[in-house]
C-alpha cells in the first residue's frame, strides 16, 4: 500500500499538498561584496508539492516543500520500471537500472564493471509517487511516442523553504491543503532515499576515511 | 638528481602504471594522475637488519681482530596513500632493491565492498529527457 487509506489530522513527511508556492533565486555570479547587480526570484505554482520536513521539524511556520513534477517518458524504455515505476524508490541490480536493449549492447567489460556493484539506487534524486484517483492522469511526450500515466515524481534538487504563518505545528495547520498521506512502509523508503541522497560520500572522501 | 629523488621517481612509475588499469581501485578512487601524487605521502624509516647489540658485538669482535662482518644496514621506505601502504627496501647508496609488502590499512574487501556500495548507478545516459 502506497498510500495511508485514512489521512491523520496532521501534516507528515512526504505528504502531496495543494495550494503551494515555490521560489528560486536566480543570480549571474557570486556576489562576493554583498551587491548584487542582478538576479532574479522565480515563482512556480506547481498543482502540487510534497512535504520534505521530517515530521518533528513542522514549527514555526517553516516547511521544506519539493513540487510533484511528471517522470520521465524514458522510464518505460525498462521492463523492470515499467512494470511497477515505484521501484525506482527501492534499491536495485546494476541490470535491473538499465533498459534491456542498452544491456545488450554493452561490451561485456562494462558489464562486468557494472555488476560489480551490489545493489544501489539508480536515480538517488528522485522518488516516485504512485498513481491515484486525487492525482490527473497526463500523457508524456517524446519524439513521437506517447504514454499516458497517473504517476509523479520529486526530484531532491527541487527542495526549497517556504513560510507560512498558519502552519504552527503538525496538527495546528492548514489540514485541507492535504491530498494524500504516504503509508508508514513508503514514508520509511523516502526517509531511506533522502538521506542516501544527503548521506552518499564522495569516493576520493571514502578513500580518506577508509 | 639525487638517488633519493631518483627512487622516488622510479617508485611513481610503478604506481602510476598501477593507476593505468582502468579497473584498479586506485583508478576509481582518483579521477586523475596528478590527484593521486598529490595524495601521496612518503615516510622514511631507516632500519638495520641486525639489531644494535649484534651491530655493536660485531664491532667489538672486529677491533679485536676476531673476524665479523659489516651491518647489513638497508633503508626501508613507507609510501603510502590510503587504503595503500608499499614498503620498498633500498641499499644505504639509496638503491631500488625490492618492494617488500604492499598492504591495505584495513581489510582489502570490506574497503572494495564499501566503494561499491556507497555509490549509484551511474544510468542517467540511458534515460533521455
Amino acid at each position: 500500500m502506497f498510500y495511508k487509506k485514512r489521512k491523520s489530522r496532521a501534516l507528515r513527511f512526504g505528504d502531496i499538498l495543494k495550494g503551494y508556492c515555490h521560489t528560486t533565486a536566480v543570480i549571474e555570479k557570486p556576489a562576493l561584496d554583498r551587491r548584487f547587480n542582478k538576479y532574479d526570484i522565480a515563482v512556480d505554482f506547481p498543482s502540487f508539492s510534497v512535504l520534505m520536513s521530517p515530521c518533528c521539524q513542522i514549527e514555526r511556520g517553516t516547511i521544506a516543500l519539493s513540487p510533484l513534477i511528471p517522470i520521465k517518458i524514458s522510464f518505460f524504455e525498462n521492463s523492470y520500471l515499467a512494470e511497477d515505476l515505484t521501484r525506482i524508490n527501492r534499491m536495485m541490480t546494476s541490470q535491473q537500472a538499465v533498459p534491456p536493449k542498452a544491456w545488450l549492447a554493452m561490451t561485456a567489460e562494462e558489464r562486468e564493471r557494472r555488476e560489480a556493484k551490489k545493489m544501489e539506487y539508480a536515480f538517488p534524486y528522485l522518488f516516485v509517487f504512485e498513481n491515484n484517483t486525487k492525482l490527473p492522469v497526463y500523457t508524456l511526450k517524446r519524439q513521437k511516442k506517447e504514454k499516458e500515466t497517473g504517476y509523479y515524481m520529486v526530484d531532491f534538487k527541487n527542495i526549497t523553504k517556504l513560510t507560512c504563518n498558519k502552519i504552527m505545528s503538525p496538527e495546528k495547520a492548514p489540514l485541507d491543503s492535504k491530498i494524500l498521506e504516504l503509508s508508514v512502509e513508503t514514508r520509511k523508503e523516502l526517509g531511506d532515499k533522502l538521506a542516501s541522497y544527503f548521506g552518499t560520500l564522495a569516493p576520493e572522501d571514502l578513500a580518506l576515511l577508509g | 638528481m639525487s638517488e633519493e629523488v631518483k627512487e622516488k621517481d622510479k617508485l611513481f612509475n610503478l604506481l602510476k602504471e598501477m593507476w593505468q588499469k582502468g579497473d584498479s581501485p586506485l583508478h576509481n578512487v582518483y579521477s586523475s594522475w596528478e590527484e593521486l601524487k598529490k595524495n601521496i605521502e612518503v615516510k622514511d624509516e631507516i632500519e638495520s637488519a641486525e639489531s644494535p647489540e649484534e651491530i655493536a658485538k660485531s664491532q667489538v669482535r672486529k677491533e679485536k681482530g676476531t673476524g665479523g662482518s659489516a651491518p647489513k644496514s638497508f633503508k626501508d621506505v613507507i609510501y603510502r596513500f590510503d587504503p595503500y601502504e608499499i614498503t620498498v627496501r633500498l641499499s644505504p647508496n639509496n638503491e631500488f632493491i625490492a618492494i617488500t609488502e604492499v598492504k591495505v590499512k584495513r581489510d582489502f574487501m570490506s574497503y572494495k565492498e564499501k566503494i561499491s556500495t556507497k555509490g549509484y548507478h551511474d544510468v542517467e545516459a540511458f534515460y533521455p529527457e
